[in-house]
This record gives structure tokens, sequence and C-alpha cells, in this order.
């Protein structure tokens, strides 16, 4: 799943470790969300969006991934 | 009857479980009639004992899952692992004991070494407030725990795959050059393939019902 992690991480001036310690993960944990790779727990987009200081919707780019999964639907009809 | 804390009940079941393989090791003489063995056995079934009737227990329950527990002036902030490492200790204990009594070659020296060094670091680790943070982190990670879920499943659909083709092989060949052997050896690799799918339906019936 697309998310913006890697860009708010980036303008916070965090590294992927700082971030990884503030929301209670690995390390790796947050390579793979920003190399869209793994998608997010409900709890885990939460609590990025609370370091960040966003929306869960404007994290994880709900709107454009809804699109996106709809057009694979609609693709099949 | 209800288990308070699953963890602990297993972890209970385990030590009389290896409680019962050292009784049987004992028996069978694999093991020789010392008296370390015998110490050994009962600290496994005390163990067993006190870990299932603490999970059994509402408020013990709840202190082992909420609260860190002290062992004189030293904090243990990770149970799991400093069980763990007790248990890699208890394991170098049995293996250099073993030595004592039976040689059983370079392996086992290698072994006591690995079950020491593990242990210690293990025990060392739970102890230690920052490296507990963050054994703690890697144990609970969403990702982690993903990526094992996905492995074991992986690992138990190839090893059905396997049980049935090495079933279909070695009856096709025991058969055909007139080898019991390879039959019955097929026979059983066929049970192994018939308990994985029992299994898994009544893992999928448990868990459709619970999830």
């Amino acid at each position: 799943m697309k998310t913006r992690v890697r860009e708010l991480r980036t303008a916070a001036g965090l590294t992927q470790q700082q971030l990884a310690d503030r929301v209670r993960v690995s390390a790796r944990t947050i390579i793979s969300i920003e190399k869209e790779q793994y998608s997010p727990s409900l709890m885990l987009a939460y609590r990025l969006s609370e370091v960040f200081g966003v929306t869960v919707e404007e994290l994880c780019c709900l709107r454009e991934n809804r699109e996106l999964e709809d057009q694979g639907y609609e693709d099949l009809q | 009857m209800k288990i308070y804390n699953k963890k602990g009940f297993y972890c209970g079941l385990t030590f009389w479980a290896c409680g019962v393989l050292n009784l049987v090791l004992l028996f069978t003489g694999f093991l020789t009639m010392f008296w370390f063995w015998w110490a050994d056995t009962a600290l496994m079934f005390l163990m067993g004992g006190f870990w299932v009737f603490r999970a059994l227990s509402r408020e013990k329950s709840r202190r082992d899952l909420t609260e860190n527990w002290k062992l004189g002036g030293t904090v243990i902030y990770n149970k799991t692992g400093f069980f763990d490492g007790l248990f890699l200790l208890l394991c170098a204990a049995g293996s250099m004991v073993t030595a004592l009594t039976k040689d059983l070659g370079w392996r086992q020296h290698v072994f006591t070494v690995l079950f020491l060094y593990f242990g210690v670091d293990r025990v060392v680790r739970a102890v230690t407030l920052e490296d507990a943070q963050k054994d703690l982190i890697e144990e609970r990670d969403e990702r982690n725990r993903m990526v094992a879920l996905k492995s074991q499943a992986m690992s138990f659909r190839i090893v059905q795959t396997v049980s049935l083709l090495l079933a279909f092989f070695l009856v096709l060949i025991g058969g055909k050059i007139n080898q019991l052997d390879l039959v019955s050896a097929g026979a059983g690799a066929f049970l192994c393939f018939v308990i994985s799918v029992f299994a898994e339906l009544f893992t999928r019936k448990y868990y459709e019902k619970h999830s």
C-alpha cells in the first residue's frame, strides 16, 4: 500500500530507527512500509499519524489507495 | 477451569513434557542413572506444576502479565527471555553432566558451548532494561509476527506436499521391487500427510469460530 511515511519522516528530520523507536516497532518494519512492501496495521498507522501530526487518511493516502483498489475490481468486470 | 495466561500454561506443559522425556530416557537406559538426572526430572515437573497452576490463577496471571518480577535486587524485564535463557543453561548443565558419564564426541562440547553462550546472553539481556526493551519490540513487532506466520504456513505446506510425494514414490517403488520396508516407510509418510490434513481442518474450524 502506498503511504507518505518516507516523505513525512524526511520532512521531520527523523531517521528510520528514530521513527521506529517512537512507534515501538523494528526499523525493518519502517523500511518495508516505505518500500510499499508492508501495509501497517490500523494501530501502527494511528501511532505514525500522531508522530507526524496528520490524519491516518492523509498518511496512508486512503483516497488514492481506494481508487486503485476500485480500479482493480472494475477491471474484473 | 479457565487459562488466564496461555503462554505460562504452555510453558508449564513444555516443562512437564521434558520431565516425561527425561523419565523415558532414564528408563530406556540412554541416560545413566545418576542423581543429577533425577534432580533434573524433579525440577522439570516442579517448574511445570508451578507454571500451570500459576496460569490457572486469575490474580497471579494478572501480575505475571503486567508486572516485572524482582529476583533479589535484579528486575526481570523480559520474563520469556529470562526463562528461555534458564532453559538453555539447564540444557548446558545436562550436556556437561552427560559428558562426565558418557562420551558422545566433539559435537556434544560444541552444543554445550552454544547452550552456555545463548543461555547467558538471554538471561543477561532479560535483566538489562535497554536490551529487554529492544527484544520486546522485536518480539511484538507486527511485521515480524506476519513474517513468522507466513513462513510457518509455507513450511507446513512444503512438509505436507513432500510427505504426500514421498508416500506415493515409496509405495510405488517398494511395490515394484517387492520391498516391504519401503512400503512401510511410505505408509508412515502418508500417515504424516493425513495428520497434517486433519490438523489443518481442526485448526481452521477453531479459528473460524474464534476470529
